[in-house]
């Protein structure tokens, strides 16, 4: 049977109509009407009456009564009255009621005192009278709405009008009174369900949950459907100690492209304001409105022009842990706010971009850069067979808010050829391209810049060539597999240039999993370019099953500096001795133990920090979609966080990283789920997220019970991690949507939410 | 210890002619991909009404980032980058072999240098596309046999 | 050949046939091979008939047999319409101004087509009856009219 949690269940399927005959395709008003019924009669000329168990079959649309009596008043409209239990069948719904009226032409229905439930899927009811026209509209007088099955009345909907547009898969209600059994809860005068997946509205009943900073909690989301290609989601939410807010999202499909604009606002913070007066640390607004700004756009015209708007912004540096948002995670240090216009095609890949980021911490706001513009021109050609040219060149303006920055033009441009040798067991590719950058740095008379130049220019040349062999074998301890052994050694040369005379704006210094040290640079971005006179080596082995299908691998590789690679940065620790031999290794693993368990895992080695400097291992037992558990742990070593640039001022605590996670959603019973997450930090030996969660699924509704316990901040006096504990209920109203996994949002209460180890996408 | 030179090509002689189709053929994971497939000798066709070539589908992909790690105050130490690639290999018009790929990777953040860190982020999510290219190409081996099986 | 002058319902009617019998004990006439009867508005083919009590205007029935019996009437009111039918057998009771088809009964008026073992038209009282009976079932077809007039 389907897994709880997930849609149409099979016992929730009990009793709701099925449509088996071949569906009719053409249009249904233009088919004879096939009438069957146990005696027949003409009152010439134009009114027929049909008698005794009276069926009629037009198309997908079945018509049982008692009696039908056909008006056919000179072949204008011909109506077919019908009495005595009628029933009305087709690919949509199926009605029942006393007496109908349907019109031959347009084929629209009436039904008095009618019961009706859709077809093939929850959502049935009642009306005083009931229409069904244009194949699409149901209208309901007095009517009533429920997706529960047949012998299930946990909630319905009751309004003095209801029209479910089976198109839209939406119901609209006038005056609509929502009921818990037979208690009525909530009463609105106007209130719209999506019914079907069309309509991406997310959860829409409301949310309670009770924190230790905000106490209660309450949130009613309501859905509106502003026209086709338009539809909104507007939450207001009551925060016992902080205030009202209210939170808007505009979803759109039009000219501009497919996008989302959000707006939250709330007007007055009261913790906000005792937070700001009490704390001593600073980073706090002097307003007390406290907004959240996002807008997300994608264009893509005929396949080569792109447009693409990816922005956040807030009030305050607080914002995200304080009132949270699903444009923003809380465990955010900044916020990007991207603009982004581009052409392509075949040989040409241009990108214009206006790049800014919020950082959530006033003490590092000013020495930040950020791109405005950066045009990005890349050239591609595979045409010549063996050969592989391409060349890119981008011209940056780096621009800072801190006024002892330079603001700096950067001029690039790095052709590369490549030639490729390939024969079924080895693969041979020799590289060779320069990079040539003009700068121009407009450098405030400032000590700090006292290195820097105003203008710089620097040519290198870079070399590469990198081979690779594959050997195989039958593994004769394993019936069918094969397994492979592909050694792989590649030469880098980059000559040294001195670059102290150049700011640094988008280098970082990179960190090198297996699949990293065959990079050619080992900084990211252009204004560090280290000097390479290194070998790569690596070995990977991989086992593959029956079907060819890889069921393990394994890498494991070093990089040999001939001489030591460097910048003349000097402030970049790595540079500091010279380090020169078998520097840098790294491996990593990948093994489908069964169909139902995957373990991945990685390590990374630096000789001169002498110590590991990474490390990382996740096991998943996944048995469905709702049935798993997950271990993991997580390692990274202070000495290196500090020497990729991570500075003491980012982190003010020194510690490893050394995180232990286990994550598992289990099912107790037939609809009860459970679900937790605990994630220790060993060092610290403290518990930085962690949650236990219950979610009970009905066949038409759910609840969902969650209890979590999370870091929100670090206090600089006590010197230790500030908590938040959350207690959290919500309903659901099920059957509607094909109901997105709401076990699997569960997962996703705590800091760090849950991503799958498999292949298959489980969750979200 | 039974190892030689592997004897057949890493991409089968039934894909090396193919088409290719993608909702965006000139984003950077379909140009990728056409990069990688080109390199192993596979020759892509326009037009092939007659399905007489397997045809490669790129059906939809995702590049999502979530927090992996935590610092101690709450802020993200590692970020994780999850590539997910849906495609489908098509044979003869009528064999269907659905194909999904996911590539994952991780790297620190840090907000005082949040520009070069999208940029590395941008350099990473490139690499990814190459290792998704490869592992597709895997990918049709294993096809290769079960075609050949019935 | 041809009859002159016979009446049913005291209406002149033409009756062709191959070859016709009088039975002057019963009083009846039998009519056998390409049958076709016109009375004004009706129209009768048949490969026999047999109409019984020629005289008499009360009790005059005419009971005509054939693989099938084609029958049609146009009735004059606001627009001339036409009714057709076939069955195995078809009777038409004079004084009543009624027609029976039994056996295999097809009746086609406006946009109905009556399928039943029993059909009776009751010219008179312009209603037509079907009633099958003892769980037979009566099939009718309505065509919707924009097959006609093809309106969108």
């Amino acid at each position: 049977s389907t897994e709880i949690g997930t849609t149409s269940n099979k016992q929730c399927l009990i009793g709701v109509p099925t449509f088996n005959r071949p569906l009719v395709k053409e249009d249904e008003n233009a088919l004879p009407v096939e009438v069957s019924s146990d005696s027949f009669e003409v009152d010439l000329p134009n009114k027929a009456i049909y008698k005794g168990n009276v069926s009629a079959v037009q198309g997908n649309r079945t018509v049982y009564s008692q009696k039908m009596t056909l008006n056919q008043t000179a072949n204008k409209n011909r109506d077919l009255i019908l009495n005595g239990n009628v029933l009305y069948q087709d690919n949509l719904i199926e009605m029942r009621g006393d007496d109908a009226k349907m019109n031959l032409d347009n084929n629209d229905v009436q039904i008095q005192n009618s019961r009706y439930h859709l077809v093939g899927r929850l959502g049935r009811g009642d009306a005083d009278t009931m229409e069904f026209n244009k194949n699409r509209y149901i209208v309901l007088n007095n009517g009533s709405f429920t997706s529960c099955p047949v012998n299930n009345s946990s909630w319905n909907i009751e309004g003095s009008e209801i029209i479910y547009d089976n198109q839209e898969q939406l119901l609209e209600v006038w005056n609509a009174v929502f009921k818990i059994g037979k208690v009525p809860v909530l009463y609105s005068p106007y209130l719209q369900l999506p019914t079907g997946d069309k309509r991406r509205s997310g959860l829409l009943m409301p949310e309670f949950s009770y924190d230790s900073i905000d106490g209660i909690d309450f949130s009613l989301p309501i859905y509106w459907n502003i026209a086709p290609n338009y539809d909104a989601t507007i939450t207001p939410r009551v925060m016992q100690r902080r205030g009202v807010q209210l939170q808007t999202e505009t979803r759109y499909l039009n000219e501009i492209g497919l996008g989302t604009i959000a707006f939250d606002w709330l007007q007055h913070d009261s913790l906000y304001n005792k937070d700001k007066n009490n704390q001593n640390t600073s980073g706090y607004n002097d307003s007390s409105h406290r907004w959240l700004f996002h807008w997300e756009n994608s264009q893509l015209i005929n396949y080569n022009w792109r447009f693409f708007v990816n922005t956040t912004r807030v009030s305050d540096n607080q914002y995200i842990s304080d009132l949270g948002s699903k444009f923003a995670s809380e465990t955010d240090g900044y916020l990007t706010q991207l603009y982004q216009a581009g052409y392509s095609d075949e040989y040409w890949d241009i990108g214009l971009n206006y790049k800014y980021f919020q950082v959530l911490r006033d003490d590092i706001k000013d020495n930040l850069y950020h791109t405005e513009p950066q045009l990005n021109i890349n050239y591609y050609n595979n045409d010549f067979e063996n050969f592989e040219f391409n060349n890119f060149s981008q011209v940056s303006h780096f621009v800072s808010s801190g006024d002892n920055n330079a603001k700096t033009w950067r001029f690039h441009i790095a052709p590369t050829l490549k030639y490729t040798l390939m024969s079924s067991w080895a693969t041979v590719t020799t590289e060779a391209g320069f990079m040539a950058t003009h700068y121009e740095q407009d450098i405030p008379d400032v000590p700090q810049n006292a290195y820097l130049a105003k203008n710089v220019n620097r040519f290198l040349p870079k070399l590469g060539i990198d081979g690779k062999v594959i050997f195989e074998r039958d593994i004769s301890w394993l019936e069918g597999y094969s397994q492979t052994v592909e050694p792989r050694i590649k030469y880098l040369y980059i000559p040294y240039r001195n670059q102290s005379q150049i700011g640094n704006y988008d280098s970082a210094l990179l960190q090198s999993d297996y699949v990293g040290l065959f990079r050619d640079q080992s900084y990211s971005g252009l204004d560090r370019i280290a000097s390479a006179n290194k070998i790569t080596t690596g070995i990977t082995t991989r086992f593959y099953d029956e079907n060819e299908v890889e069921q393990f691998n394994l890498s494991l590789g070093q990089i040999y500096y001939f001489n030591q690679s460097r910048t003349g940065d000097s402030n970049s620790s790595l540079e500091q001795n010279d380090n020169t031999g078998s520097v840098t290794w790294a491996a990593d693993t990948y093994w489908k133990v069964s169909d139902d368990m995957i373990f991945r895992a990685g390590a990374q080695y630096d000789k001169r920090l002498n110590e590991v400097t990474l490390a990382n291992a996740i096991f998943e037992y996944r048995r469905s979609e709702n049935k798993m558990v997950q271990f993991s742990y997580r390692y990274a070593n202070k000495n290196y966080i500090d020497s990729i640039g991570l500075s003491n001022v980012t982190t003010p605590y020194q510690q490893d990283i050394s995180q232990l996670g286990i994550m598992s959603s289990w099912p107790l019973a037939e609809n009860v789920n459970v679900v937790g997450a605990v994630f220790y930090d060993t060092n610290n030996k403290q518990t930085s997220d962690s949650f236990i969660g219950l979610n009970y699924s009905d066949c038409c509704w759910g609840v969902n019970l969650q209890y979590g316990r999370k870091i929100t901040d670090w206090d600089n006096v006590t010197q230790e991690s500030k908590f938040e504990n959350k207690f959290s209920i919500n309903f659901e109203l099920r059957g509607l949507t094909k109901n997105t996994n709401v076990v699997a949002k569960m997962l996703n209460f705590g800091l760090l939410p849950y991503k799958t180890a498999f292949a298959e996408n489980y969750g979200n | 210890c039974g190892f030689h030179l592997q004897d057949n090509e890493e991409i089968p002689k039934q894909f090396k002619t193919m088409t290719f189709y993608s909702g965006d053929p000139y984003g950077s994971l379909s140009r990728e991909v056409k990069k990688v497939f080109i390199n192993n000798k596979v020759k892509f066709v326009t037009s092939d009404d007659k399905h007489n070539y397997p045809s490669l589908h790129m059906m939809d992909s995702s590049m999502t980032r979530s927090t992996i790690s935590l610092y101690q105050d709450g802020k993200s130490a590692e970020y994780q980058l999850i590539l997910t690639l849906n495609a489908q290999v098509i044979i003869a018009g009528d064999d269907i072999y659905p194909i999904t790929i996911k590539i994952f990777r991780t790297f620190f953040d840090n907000p005082e240098t949040a520009l070069a860190k999208s940029t590395e982020q941008n350099l990473i999510e490139q690499e990814m596309y190459g290792q998704a290219a490869r592992q597709l190409i895997r990918k049709l081996r294993s096809i290769n046999v079960i075609e050949h099986k019935n | 050949q041809e009859i002159s002058n016979p009446t049913i319902n005291n209406q002149p009617i033409s009756i062709d046939a191959d070859n016709q019998q009088i039975d002057l004990q019963k009083n009846t006439i039998t009519f056998t091979g390409n049958v076709v009867i016109i009375q004004d508005s009706l129209k009768i083919k048949a490969n026999t008939v047999i109409i019984t009590d020629m005289q008499s205007k009360d009790n005059q029935i005419m009971t005509a047999y054939g693989t099938p019996v084609y029958f049609e009437q146009t009735y004059q009111n606001n627009d001339k319409q036409t009714i057709t039918g076939h069955a195995d057998q078809l009777v038409y009771q004079v004084k009543q101004n009624s027609v029976t088809l039994t056996g295999h009964a097809e009746l086609f008026q406006q946009d109905n087509h009556i399928v039943s073992n029993k059909i009776v038209y009751d010219v008179e009282q312009q209603k037509i009856q079907a009633q099958p009976g003892n769980g037979n079932r009566v099939k009718t077809t309505i065509i919707p009219n924009q097959v006609k007039e093809i309106q969108r």
